[in-house]
């Protein structure tokens, strides 16, 4: 209720400015006229000169180019960051197993524990819990 | 002493005067309705300023207010060109076309918008409202008596495409007026909302979420 009566409020604030509204609106559309009767000639023009014309202007063409420099010197950056991450990470490394980066690369491609385990006698088989025949 | 009048009225003057009541309010409530959706279709052309404006904006290009607002309107009457070229060449292809018909028939001073040879011969004609008087006022009381029917006219067959392309083109070019008009009243905003600074913290509205109290 309180809703329709603010659209009902709204309604006769709108029709006692409707009148105002109207001449603003028209006054505009006749100041657009003039304005495309302008950048009709304008690009008339320029079309002439051999310019074609394009809704960009140079600012934009700057603009994107700026950004897209900015993009780049990000992703630099992003590349930067993680080659340094990664070298230092190898350092760390190096330094916690007292060996060379490559060494370690080597010895978690193929580790030797792994091989000790694999090697070791079988696992027991799990009890079958399911198993109905066993007694309580 | 004060004397009070007592008005009397009659069954059909209280239904007369609730429905008239009725229909003001309806027609207030109408109108309000309709403003909401111009305003939603503004706010939806207005954005597309956002859109023209992002990588200037993004990319940081100016430094002043000043600069930005002759960028931004600059731009704003580019996507008006754009936008106008479609309703403007419709109209202008009809003021043309209607150049030619005057030329070759040899009408000059034809009214295509007219009763005998133009696009008023689709519709009704009507004679006067019948009015009574209401407590002073005269009212429409009825509906008015029909003089002529629409007819389908050969000599006015020109007006029947010059008229609704020439309309037509006049609605497209006033609602390109309205998204010019809506464009620019977001700029102003934009460029208020970037350059002009604040030294009062701006107030939490009410969709932001409030945090607890410890």
């Amino acid at each position: 209720m309180l809703k329709l009566l603010k659209v009902f409020a709204r309604g006769l604030i709108i029709t006692l400015l409707l009148p105002v509204i109207v001449l603003v609106w028209v006054l505009y559309a006749v100041y657009c006229v003039g304005l495309f009767i302008f950048m009709f000639i304008k690009t008339t023009i320029e079309y002439f000169k051999g310019l074609s014309f394009n809704a960009e202007l140079p600012e934009d063409v700057e603009a994107r180019k700026i950004l897209l420099e900015k993009e780049k010197r990000d992703e630099q950056a992003k590349e930067m960051l993680s080659s340094m991450y990664e070298s230092s990470l190898a350092q760390q490394q190096a330094q916690l197993f007292g060996e060379s980066s490559e060494s370690i690369e080597n010895y978690q491609e193929k580790p030797d524990f792994l091989d000790e385990i694999t090697n070791d006698e079988p696992l027991e088989e799990e009890e079958d819990y399911h198993d109905d025949s066993s007694s309580y | 002493m004060m004397t009070l009048a007592v008005i009397n009225l009659s069954d059909n003057a209280k239904k007369a005067l609730f429905i008239l009541f009725l229909g003001i309010i309806l027609l207030f409530v109408f109108v309000g309705y309709v403003s909401l959706a111009v305003q939603g279709a503004m706010k939806k052309q207005g954005s597309k300023a956002d859109g023209m404006l992002q990588n200037v904006v993004r990319a940081e290009l100016f430094s002043n207010e000043k600069d930005f607002m002759k960028f931004a309107r600059k731009k704003n009457a580019r996507v008006f060109y754009v936008q106008a070229r479609i309703p403007f060449l419709i109209m202008l292809g009809a003021t043309i076309a209607y150049i030619l018909f005057c030329l070759f028939s040899g009408w000059w001073g034809y009214n295509p918008f007219g009763r005998e040879r133009g696009f008023a011969s689709l519709f009704y004609k009507f004679g006067e409202w019948p009015r009574e008087s209401f407590f002073g006022i005269k009212l429409i009381s009825g509906w008015p008596k029909v003089l002529e029917k629409p007819q389908f006219k050969v000599e006015a067959i020109f007006s029947y495409f010059f008229v609704p392309a020439l309309l037509v083109g006049a609605g497209w070019f006033l609602i390109c007026t309205q998204a010019f008009i809506s464009r620019t009243l977001r700029i102003r905003k934009i460029a208020a909302s970037i350059y002009r600074k604040k030294l009062t913290p701006e107030e939490p509205t009410q969709s932001t979420p409030t945090e607890p109290v410890e």
